[in-house]
């Protein structure tokens, strides 16, 4: 039986050039194949650690263009250049306080110069649409950028906008109508930012820190008053 | 049993056909063939010369050539410049670089507190993102983890102005979250549907942030979450970056000649908190603009 297995090994082995070079051949090819694939899946990452490995960038055309006669003088002008530049930047932090609101997270940080008085929660647009058709509707959200206190009124009273008796499925009475005007649902305090918005207080409360509003800031009432104390007519208001 | 077609192997006793048995010794015997030291070279040789070929053309011979410019609309001077510097004036240079760097920050940053819109200042000296509006720190992102290309690294100073000098518009941009969470609501009919519709606010969303800003000049942002994502956003992270995939996408021949095509991503991946990355995301304009340093 171990002679057959030997036989049929040996007649194998006769054909052990042929065969074993092509499959050598073949096997090979699929790898260069393979690898090469890996290669160029892998480009980017290849390019990036070969440019790590190339010397850092020359000096010598900024040298050539200064000239190094010139260099000293042209160092402390620059300097200076950059002093003055950064001036100009701190003038535009405002000397009197201002509030900077945030409407993603909804919370609200009251500021001197570059330090921060006071921080809180607050509630700001929700962000929806109000659609009565196609060509009338509504987006509930509070505009970013920079903003002035236009005015400032204690014990503020409401003005309903017509969506707010549209979204309560009510007819929209007349422009002065006595349904229009609501008492002591602003809070104690108002701020005007202008186009209708305002910094308020709110009977919510347990809805500061959510983004509930019809775009006007809602505050809690201490952080409302403190703001109101805090903030002149003029006063600078970041919303983002 | 038939005692032609049927063999017992002498070690394990277990019975082979002749056709296994066969395969196996031509196996035994290629792997004899196979470890002969020539054959084994010509395998090597045959299997590695396509790679090392590709590897030599798209990878050695361009970035040993490279000029590194950040975008092919730069107007650039010829850079050879015969210069001869010791070790002081090196250093000097180096620092009037720097100091000029800090001058284009600068200036970028008063140009744009002009504007009304909100921007992006990414300070990678400082580790800072931060949010502007007219000059004013409205927000200081801290950036925990951060990569840049290699490429910012090889620009020469004087290539480098030029990009640098203007601030970087946004052209588009890639997220996991929508830019601004809307929910459309039709207007009641009566007071009765109205108060049908009246429902409870949602506390704030906690999804996974992760986006990627395409900026002019060839500046990509990636920005991404470092807390761990919930199991329910993966598939909103696999589309993202299925869409990121698409958008970065090279064919074939670019690939193999990435080096030398002129126009290349000048990437910067930066990881911050969720809260970061949501506000940044969120606050900013999709024309908004940002101003580099490092």
């Amino acid at each position: 039986m171990k002679k057959q297995v030997n036989e049929y090994a040996e007649s194998r082995s006769d054909q052990k050039p042929h065969h074993a070079l092509r499959w050598l051949l073949f096997s090979s090819m699929v790898l260069s194949l393979l690898i090469t694939w890996m290669v160029v899946l892998k480009m980017e990452n290849l390019v990036e650690a070969a440019l790590s490995l190339r010397p850092k960038a020359h000096l010598n055309a900024t040298a050539a263009r200064i000239g190094l006669d010139k260099l000293d003088e042209t160092f402390v002008n620059t300097q200076k250049q950059n002093e003055e530049a950064q001036k100009k930047l701190l003038a535009y932090v405002p000397d009197q306080n201002y509030l900077i609101v945030n409407t993603v997270g909804n919370n609200f940080r009251l500021m001197n110069k570059n330090q921060m008085v006071r921080e809180g929660i607050c509630s700001t647009g929700s962000y929806t649409v109000l659609k009565v058709d196609d060509k009338k509707q509504w987006t509930f959200k509070t505009p970013r950028g920079m903003f002035k206190v236009l005015n400032k009124v204690k014990d503020p009273v409401w003005k309903k906008p017509d969506w707010a008796f549209i979204e309560e499925g009510l007819k929209v009475p007349s422009a002065n109508h006595p349904s229009r005007f609501e008492y002591g649902s602003l809070g104690d305090y108002a701020l005007y930012l202008g186009q209708g918005y305002l910094i308020h207080g709110t009977l919510y409360k347990r809805y500061l820190g959510m983004p509930v509003t019809h775009g006007c800031v809602r505050m809690g009432d201490e952080d409302l008053e403190a703001v109101f104390k805090a903030m002149k007519i003029g006063s600078k208001v970041y919303i983002y | 049993m038939n005692k032609n077609n049927q063999f017992r192997s002498d070690d394990s006793g277990e019975e082979i056909s002749p056709a296994t048995s066969g395969s196996l010794t031509g196996l035994k015997i290629f792997l004899q063939y196979f470890l002969r030291p020539k054959t084994f070279v010509l395998f090597m040789v045959v299997a590695l010369l396509l790679p090392i070929l590709l590897i030599v053309y798209s990878i050695i011979i361009p970035v040993g050539r490279y000029q590194a410019v950040p975008w092919s609309g730069l107007q650039t001077d010829s850079l050879q410049a015969e210069v001869k510097l010791s070790r002081e004036e090196k250093q000097l240079v180096a620092s009037f670089i720097e100091l000029e760097k800090e001058k284009i920050f600068l200036n970028n940053r008063l140009q744009l507190a002009k504007q009304d819109s909100i921007y992006l200042v990414l300070d990678m000296k400082d580790s800072t993102i931060n949010l502007e509006i007219k000059g004013v720190v409205v927000r200081k992102n801290r950036i925990i983890e951060s990569r840049m290309s290699n490429r910012f690294d090889l620009i020469d100073h004087e290539n480098l102005i030029p990009w640098l000098k203007k601030p970087f518009t946004l052209e588009k941009a890639l997220a996991t979250i929508p830019k601004a969470p809307i929910v459309v609501v039709q207007a009641p009919k009566d007071t009765i549907e109205a108060a049908l519709q009246a429902k409870k606010p949602e506390p704030p969303q906690t999804t996974a942030v992760f986006f990627t800003f395409y900026f002019d000049r060839n500046l990509v942002l990636e920005i991404d979450q470092i807390d761990p994502p919930d199991e329910e956003d993966y598939e909103q992270i696999k589309d993202y970056r299925r869409q990121r995939k698409l958008e970065n996408h090279l064919t074939f021949w670019q690939k193999i000649n990435l080096v030398r095509h002129a126009d290349q991503k000048m990437k910067i991946r930066l990881v911050v908190s969720e809260d970061d990355a949501r506000s940044i995301y969120r606050a900013v304009p999709m024309n908004t603009h940002l101003i580099l340093r490092w």
